[in-house]
Order: structure tokens, then sequence, then C-alpha cells
């Protein structure tokens, strides 16, 4: 399997993570970073909207894992390193998630927008055989509807 | 003034068993109950309101795996034998229970039923219930709506968009196939929504879906007549929410179908008395389902008294009547409220009618001729809500399902969390073979194939449940193990392994250079509805 990772919206408190790094790239990015690799641990974190959070340490072998969330916000997961000095190198990025809200919307905004009613399609029949098919546009045209 | 609305919205679902199961399995028999108990029946109600000129009509999603089966020749022969076999149990146990005053007429009642399922769906129906619901949408008393290619949940697949594309377009152009339109209404599985279904929805064609309450509750901005009105999305998808109080009436566990004078589902003579079934129907250690039912509800988990289908029937009556007039007292004071007429959706998985609760079709016809006599209420479709009252507001849906808690969590569960990175991976190695494949490439069409049925609810569903756990791990097993061994050959340009290859396309638009190509697939409408 290449590198991936996964988030996905469990719920507007939790998002579900999974990954997967190959040996190879993690070792190419320990050699990258020289003496900073001494210690450095695997870890996530998510990115949110308003920045990254702080690194979770992995324990050895884990490939995937529920982390806390915020409802309403987008987030990204990477996977990579936590190094000594506390700075983090991500080696894979999940494509961003959004949880859901948890709350009514405090946004009490009403627009009010028009469902175009869809033309009916009507067979126009000779000895019983369909000829041809004709469509009956509302009055006025299309162009009188605000289409949704 | 325009009468407020019921809007029926059944879901008519069963995976694709024609994988890895023998005649007479366990597996091939959930599609044979759902015939006898459901579709068939479902056809019979609809030919009956018909027949009586009632002015009802409601919207069936009719799944494509659902439909592949329906139309598959060698199940019709399969279910044809095995109705013969349970009308020649239903001869033994009629004989059987002759002297019994209680049991024997039921035992007739079973022989009767089972003998005018095989000449409706045979006789009536040419064994085509599709043609059957076809016409009777062509008439207006059914809107057929679709759901996903393989039942997928489609905001799971977010991060693979060239499946999330495939399962809407394989779903669209095998409805437009089967029923000669595309379908305004979308069906999403576990009515699972995210906004970012959106876009993809409206891009092909899609009109409306129904999602559970809080979809549309939690929405933005606050939808002023909360469930009871639809929203239409940033995009144009419209989103009608599913009814509260009538969800609770029929799903709950203190619902119509938990009364004690109906029938009791779990006592069958499958597995009260296995033997007398063997020499006809073959059933795993333990016993299974037969469809012979004698006892009712009852209550509790003690000894069961006997069904009284006379008993059933007057309490079928009353729950109509006390449904109807249950929306209609809503509807007065929601009326007054909003200043327009609400609509009432209420979706349901359509095997909950006739299957799971046996006087459910009953039901559903009292209540639909009481709608049509009602001068308050109208059993009105989705696409006809929206012609009848066309001014929505606009906002966007919450992420949302009517599954457990609401929420996803169902399908993250620790038992099958682990099939989200694979399903990832194979969708992208599965998409690059597609896009270099021809047409008509065995190899890459049985990869495709094993993959969209690996991305089923049904299979982390019946594992993360325990119900028939050991088969769903199986499917999940089969279905992702063939995929991959089929990449493993086809990127090495190797012959894949026959064992590996799909012996008949599942779905016959399946247009894999398309798929592959992972660019919305937009299906233009012909009803004038285009994006």
């Amino acid at each position: 399997m290449s590198d991936r990772a996964l988030l996905l919206a469990r719920d507007p408190w939790h998002l579900f993570a999974a990954w997967d790094v190959e040996p190879a790239t993690r070792l190419r990015a320990l050699r990258s970073l020289g003496r900073r690799a001494v210690a450095a641990l695997a870890a996530v974190r998510l990115v949110r909207d308003d920045g990254p959070q702080p690194p979770i340490d992995l324990p050895p072998g884990a490939g995937e894992r529920v982390l806390d969330a915020v409802p309403g916000r987008s987030h990204v997961l990477e996977v990579g390193l936590r190094l000594r000095d506390g700075s983090f190198v991500a080696l894979v990025r999940s494509p961003p998630a959004s949880t859901p809200p948890a709350t009514v919307s405090p946004d009490t905004t009403v627009t009010w927008v028009h469902a175009a009613a869809p033309t009916t399609p009507i067979d126009v029949r000779w000895s019983g055989r369909r000829v041809r098919r004709v469509r009956l546009v509302p009055r006025g045209g299309p162009s009188s509807h605000v289409h949704t | 003034m325009t009468r407020a609305a019921v809007a029926f919205v059944l879901h008519a679902h069963l995976p694709d068993l024609r994988d890895a199961t023998a005649e007479g399995s366990l597996e091939e028999r959930w599609l044979f109950e759902a015939l006898t108990d459901t579709y068939v029946p479902l056809a019979d109600l609809l030919g009956d309101l018909a027949r009586d000129a009632v002015p009802a009509a409601f919207a069936l999603s009719l799944s494509p795996t659902l439909l592949a089966m329906l139309e598959d020749p060698s199940l019709r022969e399969r279910y044809r034998r095995h109705l013969g076999a349970l009308v020649q149990v239903a001869d033994r146990e009629v004989a059987r229970r002759r002297h019994d005053p209680a049991l024997g007429p039921l035992a007739a009642r079973h022989r009767a039923r089972f003998a005018r399922t095989a000449d409706r769906y045979f006789d009536a129906y040419g064994a085509d219930l599709a043609a059957v619901f076809r016409a009777h949408a062509a008439a207006g008393r059914l809107e057929l709506l679709t759901t996903s290619a393989t039942h997928a949940i489609l905001p799971l697949l977010q991060a693979s968009p060239v499946w999330l594309r495939a399962q809407i377009a394989i779903a669209i152009a095998e409805h437009r196939r089967r029923f000669g339109e595309p379908p305004a209404g979308f069906w999403l599985p576990e009515c699972a929504w995210d906004p970012a279904l959106d876009g993809e929805l409206r891009r092909a064609g899609i009109r409306w879906v129904v999602l559970d309450t809080h979809g549309i509750a939690l929405a933005t901005p606050a939808p002023v007549f909360g469930p009871w009105a639809p929203i239409a999305s940033p995009d144009g998808v419209i989103a009608f929410g599913r009814d509260p109080e009538t969800a609770r009436q029929v799903w709950s566990r203190e619902g119509f179908p938990g009364d004690p004078w109906y029938r009791e589902y779990h006592r069958d003579l499958g597995y009260d008395e296995p033997a007398t079934l063997e020499p006809f129907l073959s059933l795993p250690p333990g016993g299974g389902p037969s469809g012979i039912k004698y006892f009712r509800v009852t209550g509790g988990t003690g000894a069961k008294a006997i069904y009284d289908p006379d008993r059933a029937a007057a309490r079928v009556a009353v729950h109509a009547r006390q449904f109807v007039d249950g929306v209609a007292e809503r509807a007065g004071v929601l009326q007054a409220t909003m200043g327009r007429p609400p609509v009432f959706v209420c979706p349901y998985d359509a095997e909950l009618f006739g299957h799971w609760w046996h006087e459910g079709i009953d039901w559903l016809g009292a209540v639909l001729r009481r709608l049509a006599e009602h001068r308050a209420l109208e059993a009105r479709t989705p696409s006809r809500e929206l012609a009848t009252n066309p001014t929505l507001q606009r906002a966007q849906p919450a992420a949302s399902t009517w599954g457990e808690a609401g929420h996803q969590a169902v399908w993250m569960a620790a038992e099958t969390s682990w099939i989200h990175l694979q399903l990832s991976e194979l969708g992208e190695r599965v998409a690059k073979l597609c896009r270099g494949a021809a047409p008509a490439s065995d190899g890459a069409r049985s990869a495709a194939e094993h993959l969209l049925l690996a991305q089923s609810s049904d299979w982390p569903f019946m594992v993360s449940r325990n119900t028939a756990a050991a088969y769903g791990r199986h499917r999940l097993a089969v279905h992702l193990g063939a995929c991959r061994r089929l990449c493993d050959a086809l990127e090495r340009s190797l012959a894949p392994d026959p064992a590996d290859l799909r012996p008949a396309p599942l779905f016959a638009t399946l247009d894999l250079p398309r798929l592959g190509d992972g660019a919305p697939l937009s299906q233009r409408r012909a009803d004038g509805y285009n994006p």
C-alpha cells in the first residue's frame, strides 16, 4: 500500500483517522532530518481551519484512531514525526474533512428560491408508435423561473 | 386551499446476493422472502389502488442491485421452485393441523398466500416487477427513484471522488435503462448526507433527496419551517426532512408494528420445528425462517398467543386512522404557524412493510385510502410536492444519517473500520486500470465490479450488527481479495486468475474509460431540469 491518510467525520465531536506510511518514507524523512531525528516519535495531528493542534504520539504499529474534534469545522490529518524540540514533520496529509454542526445555526438569513417545475415529456404517437417526444414549456419560458 | 402533503418514500434494497450463494442458501432466501412478503404485495397494492381509482401516490426507491437480481432469469426460476416448495410445506401443514381449530385455518391461509404469490408473480406480472412498477409510475401513482449503485454510503467516499461519482452515475444510468427516464430523486443510503455531495448530485441531474430530521433542523441558515418544508442547497439539490413523529409511530419499539395483535416475525415454523420442513427446504443448523408463522406479538418474551388475522385487520384500521388523524391535527397547527401547508415526509425501508411488519402493506393501503378522502391532507410524491409548493428556503443541509446516533459511528466501528483505507487504495488503482482499459476488458471490469461491491454498506452493517456477520465478512474478503489480485496481475500485464473474473457484468451500463476519467459524470435530464 502506498502512503495514504484518510479522515472521515464520525459525528460532530469525533473524526475517524486511518493511515499507512511506508517504512521507506519514514526512513527517508529520518535521514533528511539528520541529528534532529534522534528520539523522533511517530505522531498524528489535526490541522483545523484555525491552525494545527498538538500532536498525539502513536504506539508502534498504529494505523487508525478516533480523534476529538470540534463541531462544524474543517480538519486535515497529518501523519508524521514529533521531534525532540517539539516541532512536527508531516509525512502524509489527508484530504480535508468537516465535522457536522451540533447546534441550530445562528444564521437566520432567509432567502427564497423557486424550484422550477420540470416540463413533462409527451409522446407524439402515430398508429401506436412513438414518432416524436415533445415538451411543454411553462408559460413565459424557462427564464421566468429562478432555477434552484 | 392546498392540502398538506404526506409523502411516503419507501426504499427497497437488497445487496447482490448472487455471489457465493448456492440454490437454497439462506442468503438467496432473503430475496425470496422480500418478494413474497413485500415486493409482490406492494405491486398488488398499487393494482388495487388503480382498480379503485384511489388518487394516491408515493415514491419507491429500487436499488440497482435489487433490480439486477429481479431481472436475473436463473433467480426467477429458483424463486418458482422455492414457492413450489413452500406450497408443499404448507400442504403438509394443512393436513397436519386439520383437527386444530386455531392453527388449521392459519395453515390454510399460508398455503393460499404462497399459491397466490406464485400466480401473481409469474402469471399476472410475468415475473417482471420492474415493468409493473414502471407502468404505475407512468400512470402517476408512483415516483421511482434510485440509490447508489451498490448501496455505498456516499459521504464515506469523499476521498475517492471517482467512485463517489461512479456510484451515482451507474445508478442513474441503470435507472434510465430500465425505466426510460433518469430519476428526479435519489435515495441516499442510510439517508447519509454531507455538503460535499451537493455539487456531485446536482451535476448528475438529481433534483431531490431525503434526510433525517436533524439534517434539516441543523442546516445553515436555520430553516424557518423545520423539517416540514424542503430546502434548496446552495448547488440546488432539494432536501426533504423526515417527519420525526410519523417515524416514531412506525419505527420505534412502541410503534404500530409492536402491537400485540400483529403477527410475530421471529416465531417461525422453520425455527420451532425445522424437521417438518427438511424434505422441502434446506435449513441451516438451528433452523431458519420459512414464512410460516402462527403466533402474534403478544408482548414480552414469554409464550406467544396464536395469531388472529381478523383482530389484526381491526388493528390495521385503528392504526391507519390514528396515523392520519395525528398528521391532520399537526398539519392544522403547523399550517397556522407556517402560513403554508406542511409536508410530512415518511421515509421507510420498503421491507418493513409486509416482511418485518406483516400487516404493514395493508396499513399503508388503508392510510392511502384515508388520505385520498381527506379534506386537509393528500398523499403526494416529493416531485409533486415541489410542483405544488415550489417556493423554498435556500440552506445547506447538515451532515447527518438516519443511523445510530444520527451520524457515521456504525461505519467506523472497530470490526470494519479497516476497510476504508483498503477501499481508498484500491479505488486509486482500479481507476487507473479503467482509464487505460479497453471497454470490453474483463479484467478491469471485474476489478471495478469487485470494488463497487466491496463499497456496499451491507457487509459492514452485517458485521457490526452481528446479523449474518460471517456472511458479511466473507463478502468483504471475497471482493477486496479478488480486486487486489486483479490489480496486481493487470498492473504487471499478467493474465488474471480466471477465478477472480466475474462471469457476467453486474451493471450493463458500466463504462470503464469514462469511469476511470474521474470527471463529473453529468447525466442530462430529459425533462427540462438540466443544470
